[in-house]
């Protein structure tokens, strides 16, 4: 297939890129393993790091990402920019663009900021988060995951519990786990559900207690602590009782159930303490799968025409 | 003497419409109606339609205050070339035009215009909704439109005040039923889609029914401004029919484009209240069609780009209308003409007492304010073409049907084959 040019949305990639980016994970996967995790993929290329919200774990991912394979990178954080004395979104990508990026990874608060970009830049731009949005990097981390533990995502029940609402990594996982065959259900407060949601391709489930029985994997979300201040879970404790992931209500999974979470977890609401330490839960290999699918996407979209076969990490690149 | 003659068109008002040329005498003033008139200047009406310009009831001009975005001078330029020869302005400027000080500063500023301004007032003081503006003072420099928009500030008891206030001077309270809230697009399938935080339509439909009632129980002269719902429609209808006295009116933008819109990203689909479904914009058409609509009104409010450029979430309402509602309204509607011309011109000239000088009837002795309108041209808006300052339109790049090809304010050609002339 012809490389897509942004990775803004799962429909960026559709169910042929994603499988894509599956299939040169596990490349990049065996980079990642060797004594000098490192290739010259996208060696003079640039990479800009544009994120106007703080996250550094998915920062330092995409870092980490574009280093492995060479390419120069360029972090750019509100805290350090010049939004804070006015400069506007489209001054700043201008100015990024015209020192010359071959990618922008871009984070921001407001949904639909990477399609924006696109107005004002030749680059390619990839979505590290927009608001409640899209997460796409994320769910390639999570499907990369799911894969590994279980084959495929074909016919398998992945059960969402949480804050469907205001979260991104729930949108985008939707899209990319029903596009590559899985049955999605959610399950969640009625006041943390999308309000329209009937063209979704999900089944919604109001009971976890029924839902976890089917679950091939539980994928819970972050429970933002502000919700509760804004009345829409009368306590994180009722939260906990009805939708967290607790010791107890884990022993119903099935043997082979994954557990998963995007993190950062707040351990004691939305998963017990001891949960992330299941044999099942899968959580740090979806933080290390993470920086593998990122060099996917990096390599998808910048790479072309460089043989995969060809590269070796640079300890033996020098005859 | 005769200044100008409009001829070969058909001559439309409220009466009817026959085959007629109208000639303006030095006054400014149509000196006759008739057919074959000659002298003075002459403007070519063959195969349109010669009818009374339209008034508009909500437009924002931005000065004093945020001259960078738009003027009288520059706002009432896309004014002219839409076929307005009177809108009405809305008082959320800087500073607020909620005295009479303020009023005759805006009242200075009709030398600058190239169509009548009309002004209306802030119902309260700085727009705040804590307090009354001396609304007296303003009825006595001519002000009968008082309005407020911010329902995030305005109690139930203040307004319920400010209307029974208001009967005193037969004012005109203008509302708008809806709160910037949280959210900032129709709350739906798109929205849950996106993930931005929706506005729900009921809302506004029992904003609505509250302003209603309380227009009902002091006996005000209400106008609801820039309704989205259908059902809100129904509710002023009903009241319509017991007597109280309320009109109502829609911008195009609520019955031409649907939520679906945002998906765009674009920030000139940010409006308030927000662009709902086709369900709504196809039963809007009806109730319009159906005369439960008293009038089309553009809420034209420029944006500046840096502005316009923000994402949506952050981005602020709304977008510029004046120079497409015409256009976007005889080809979405479907209708005939004299429809259109009845909310556009007619009806918003008597809710703006204008009914003297513009709208409905055309006779000798009336003004010379009267547009020519080429009814099957198709056309194309382009921003760059588009007069004011403003950059980007919801519309631009739409085909539509139907164009103003002259505007006469006062019997001075303003706008002749589409071109502003001063």
């Amino acid at each position: 297939m012809t490389p897509a040019k942004h990775v803004r949305g799962v429909e960026d990639l559709g169910k042929d890129g994603i499988l894509e980016i599956l299939e040169l994970s596990n490349h990049f996967l065996e980079v990642s393993n060797r004594r000098i995790p490192k290739v010259p993929a996208l060696r003079g290329k640039t990479v800009a790091n544009l994120f106007f919200e703080d996250s550094t774990r998915t920062r330092l991912s995409f870092e980490k990402a574009a280093k492995r394979l060479s390419a120069d990178v360029m972090n750019f954080s509100v805290s350090s920019s010049s939004v804070k004395k006015g400069e506007s979104l489209r001054d700043t990508v201008e100015t990024i663009s015209a020192m010359g990026v071959e990618a922008i990874v871009v984070r921001h608060r407001s949904v639909g900021v990477p399609w924006m970009l696109t107005q004002w830049t030749d680059a390619s731009i990839i979505n590290a988060g927009d608001g409640a949005h899209e997460h796409p990097t994320q769910s390639l981390a999570d499907c990369y995951t799911i894969t590994q533990q279980l084959g495929s995502l074909a016919g398998k029940r992945i059960v969402i519990v949480g804050d469907i609402k205001h979260s991104r990594v729930a949108r985008s996982n939707v899209k990319a786990f029903s596009a590559l065959g899985a049955s999605v259900a959610l399950v969640a407060p009625p006041t943390l559900l999308p309000p329209s949601i009937e063209n979704w391709p999900v089944d919604i489930i109001p009971d976890l207690d029924v839902a976890i029985k089917e679950a091939d994997v539980i994928y819970l979300l972050r429970m933002q602590l502000e919700r509760q201040e804004e009345s829409l879970v009368p306590s994180l404790r009722e939260y906990t009782n009805l939708y967290g992931l607790t010791f107890d209500r884990s022993k119903q999974l099935q043997k082979t159930a994954l557990v998963m979470h995007p993190g950062p977890m707040n351990r004691g609401v939305e998963i017990s303490g001891n949960v992330p330490n299941l044999p099942n839960a899968v959580i740090t290999n979806q933080v290390g799968n993470g920086v593998i699918v990122r060099m996917a996407v990096l390599y998808h979209i910048l790479g072309s025409g460089i043989a995969l076969a060809g590269l070796n990490s640079e300890d033996e690149d020098n005859d | 003497m005769t200044e100008v003659v409009i001829k070969g068109g058909t001559v439309l008002d409220k009466t009817g419409s026959k085959k007629a040329d109208i000639a303006i005498g030095a006054d400014g003033n149509i000196s006759q109606i008739g057919e074959d008139l000659a002298g003075g200047k002459v403007i070519d009406a063959t195969g349109c339609i010669v009818t009374s310009g339209l008034v508009d009831l909500n437009s924002h001009f931005c000065q004093p205050g945020d001259e960078e975005i738009e003027t009288i001078s520059s706002g009432t330029r896309s004014a002219v070339l839409g076929g307005y020869t009177a809108v009405m302005l809305m008082p959320h400027t800087s500073p607020t035009i909620d005295s009479a000080a303020a009023v005759k500063e805006m009242q200075s500023l009709r030398s600058e215009a190239l169509c009548h301004i009309e002004f209306s007032g802030s119902l309260t003081a700085d727009g705040l909704g804590e307090a009354l503006s001396p609304i007296g003072e303003m009825v006595s420099l001519g002000i009968r439109f008082f309005v407020h928009a911010n329902f995030s500030s305005l109690n139930a008891s203040l307004l319920r005040r400010a209307m029974e206030y208001g009967t005193k001077f037969d004012a005109t309270i203008g509302l708008t039923p809806f709160i910037d809230g949280t959210g900032h697009m129709h709350e739906g399938i798109v929205s849950s889609d996106l993930g931005i935080q929706g506005i729900a339509i009921e809302e506004e439909e029992i904003l609505t029914y509250q302003f209603v009632r309380m227009a009902q129980l002091t006996g005000a002269r209400l106008h609801l401004q820039q309704i989205s719902s259908p059902k809100a429609i129904e509710i002023i209808s009903a009241a319509k029919a017991d007597g109280a006295l309320i009109t109502c009116e829609v911008s195009p933008h609520h019955f031409a484009l649907t939520d679906e819109e945002v998906r765009s990203y674009r920030t000139v689909y940010k409006v308030a209240p927000p662009l709902r479904t086709k369900k709504e914009t196809e039963r809007i058409k009806e109730l319009i069609l159906s005369g439960q609509v008293d009038a089309i009104a553009t809420s034209h409010s420029p944006q500046p780009q840096h502005l316009i450029d923000l994402p949506f979430e952050e981005a602020p309402y709304g977008t510029i209308g004046l120079e497409t509602a015409f256009a976007v309204s005889a080809t979405e509607l479907n209708a005939p003409l004299s429809e259109i011309l009845s909310a556009m011109s007619w009806v918003p000239a008597e809710i703006a007492g204008l009914e003297a000088t513009h709208g409905g009837i055309l006779s000798e002795g009336r003004p010379g304010n009267l547009i020519v309108v080429d009814e099957n041209k198709q056309w194309s808006p382009s921003v760059s073409e588009i007069a004011i300052k403003n950059m980007d339109s919801p519309f631009d790049g739409c085909q539509l049907t139907g164009k103003i090809k002259d505007t006469l304010v006062n019997g001075n050609v303003v706008v002749s084959n589409g071109q502003v002339q001063i």
